[in-house]
């Protein structure tokens, strides 16, 4: 068990001596396993303009079990729920014990570029999705504008 | 906390030289990220593991950690040369890091004079690992032939070492902060070097209390391995049992060795560690993996007792210490150099004293019901003025909205 939490601590000083571009993920205070993720959204996708947090937790059993992974910024996208659980194949049966954090949120950053509306966890998102894509594009955009930039507005506003 | 974990990683080796780094990442287990630990290859998709991540990630899931392909304990193998090459990797590493870093503080210093001295200075203190018992002393000119021999003659007394750890380890009962030395406990010799062990290992049976038929023997010197001719019968005896041979001999007497003495003499180190276990009256039988829902909470207390490992706890806390038991049980069986049962109950005690601290501590903020409690108690006030604010906010609309309104008539 210390073996893992070493392993933890470990991913943590890779995370922080050497970023993930565009992803900053750091424990929260005095935990260790929790941490606050910022994700900028990738480029020539309909979330490129915004900056999402999300809460990432490592649960006891980690490696052995997955992280468990939420957007906390309201996100419109087939495969994430308005809770902001999202639905990715290696935080659930496809997890591995050599996976890491690292590999995890660039898997979600990957998912926010390639949506798959043929597993949808938000329903009514991913029909809008499939009828016209066009549209649900732009309402992600939308979104985005609305809730992820009001995000970084809220954290300029707090510093100031 | 650095103190207490050295986090060493692939990236300790500089930018200039990504083949160590690649190197260093190779020698690395994929679930544990540490060097590889008792090193087993999986016989059908080829990747290789530490045995106990790639057992204890089985008992989660039969499948390969790498690439998910359907995998069960029987197809592990051990790999004892991945075992040898982290060995010998892990005791060059320190020293060669060192020896980069005094080079480029070298280059640094414009003046050569200079940078000698400070080498001469910081060497010893930077190297205190690495060098622990070769001779040579601030050697900052990277002369390859010099640091290979000396790195031999390190493995050589760290190997050493690591037995008197072991032995240290089984004769004191109480100690619990050796645990940290398991990893280089677990470690193979190299191949090569067990013959520099032999002279110490015949040292360490005089360490136990002996069983057999030789009450005062003597510590028997280094020629005892050879053999020599019985007078009476002509049959090859060693020099060290030929008296011993000779009175039976003569009496008419069988000769045959007693099996424990001729085993001992044989065995190379695993054998003598576990001869020091079962002399310290701690060899546990082997466990085997069980059914838990075809058992009751009574039957597989009984089966905890009988294998020697504590019961406490209900079912699901025996349930969870017996799949960890059977891990650790058999990754240690797989090792070249099994440490002695006593140290894998410790083992067994830490993990379990591990798994149940983060419950308490380590869990994200306002988990538990308490929590929020205790929270809501702590923040009441802020609470209180916030839900005060918020009310004004809300009240001032109510005033301020008809302005607006009452504007673009």
């Amino acid at each position: 068990m210390s073996m893992v939490s070493k392993r933890i601590l470990k991913e943590v000083d890779r995370l922080r001596q050497d970023p993930v571009p565009g992803i900053v993920a750091e424990p929260i205070e005095d935990n260790i396993r929790y941490f606050s993720v910022r994700m900028n959204g990738p480029n020539d996708s309909p979330y490129a303009d915004g900056c999402f947090t999300l809460e990432l937790y490592l649960p006891d059993e980690y490696p052995m079990l997955p992280p468990k992974v939420r957007f906390l910024t309201k996100m419109y996208h087939p495969n994430i729920d308005k809770l902001g659980r999202i639905c990715l194949d290696i935080l659930k049966d496809k997890w591995s014990p050599a996976l890491q954090i690292r590999t995890v949120l660039l898997s979600i950053q990957a998912l926010l570029s390639a949506p798959n509306p043929d597993d949808p966890l938000a329903n009514d998102v991913a029909e809008q999705w499939k009828t016209d894509e066009k549209k649900a594009i732009e309402t992600a955009v939308k979104w985005t504008a609305l809730y992820a930039e009001r995000v970084v507005r809220n954290d300029v506003a707090k510093r100031e | 906390m650095d103190s207490l974990f050295e986090l060493d990683d692939p990236s300790d080796w500089p930018d200039t030289l990504p083949h160590m780094r690649e190197l260093d990442q190779l020698l690395r287990c994929p679930v544990c990220k540490e060097y590889f630990a008792t090193a087993m290859v999986t016989s059908n998709c080829g990747h290789t593991f530490c045995s106990l991540c790639v057992r204890r990630c089985l008992t989660q899931e039969t499948k390969c950690p790498s690439c998910r392909a359907p995998l069960t304990e029987s197809e592990l193998n051990p790999n004892r040369l991945i075992d040898s090459a982290v060995h010998t990797f892990k005791s060059g590493r320190l020293q060669l890091l060192a020896e980069l870093k005094t080079a480029a503080q070298a280059s640094l210093s414009a003046a050569h004079g200079e940078s000698r001295k400070s080498n001469s200075e910081s060497g010893p203190k930077r190297r205190r690992i690495g060098t622990r018992s070769t001779g040579i002393t601030g050697n900052s000119d990277p002369n390859l032939k010099d640091k290979m021999s000396t790195r031999n003659a390190e493995t050589v007394s760290m190997v050493d070492l690591t037995t008197s750890d072991v032995e240290q380890m089984i004769t004191s009962d109480m100690d619990m902060t050796n645990s940290d030395d398991d990893r280089d406990v677990r470690l193979a010799p190299p191949a090569g070097k067990r013959d520099s062990r032999r002279a110490s290992n015949s040292d360490d049976s005089d360490f136990m209390p002996d069983e057999t038929s030789q009450p005062t023997r003597t510590r028997p010197a280094a020629g005892s391995q050879a053999s020599v001719p019985c007078p009476n019968c002509q049959e090859l005896v060693r020099q060290a049992r030929i008296n011993w041979h000779l009175d039976r001999c003569l009496a008419g007497k069988s000769t045959k060795e007693p099996t424990p003495v001729s085993m001992r003499k044989q065995a190379g180190p695993a054998l003598v560690l576990q001869q020091a276990s079962m002399t310290a009256k701690c060899v546990l039988p082997r466990p085997t993996k069980l059914a838990y829902s075809l058992l009751s909470e009574h039957k597989l207390r009984r089966t905890l007792k009988d294998l020697g490992i504590p019961t406490k706890g209900d079912k699901q806390q025996m349930q969870a210490r017996h799949v960890e038991w059977v891990n650790l049980y058999m990754a240690n069986a797989d090792a070249s150099v099994p440490v002695s049962h006593r140290l894998l109950l410790r083992r067994l005690a830490a993990w379990e004293e591990a798994l149940a601290r983060p419950a308490d501590s380590s869990k994200p903020a306002l988990e538990t019901e308490g929590d929020v409690a205790e929270h809501a108690a702590k923040y009441a006030d802020s609470f209180a003025s916030l839900v005060a604010q918020a009310r004004a906010v809300r009240a001032k609309p109510a005033k301020v909205a008809p302005d607006p309104l009452t504007l673009p008539l």
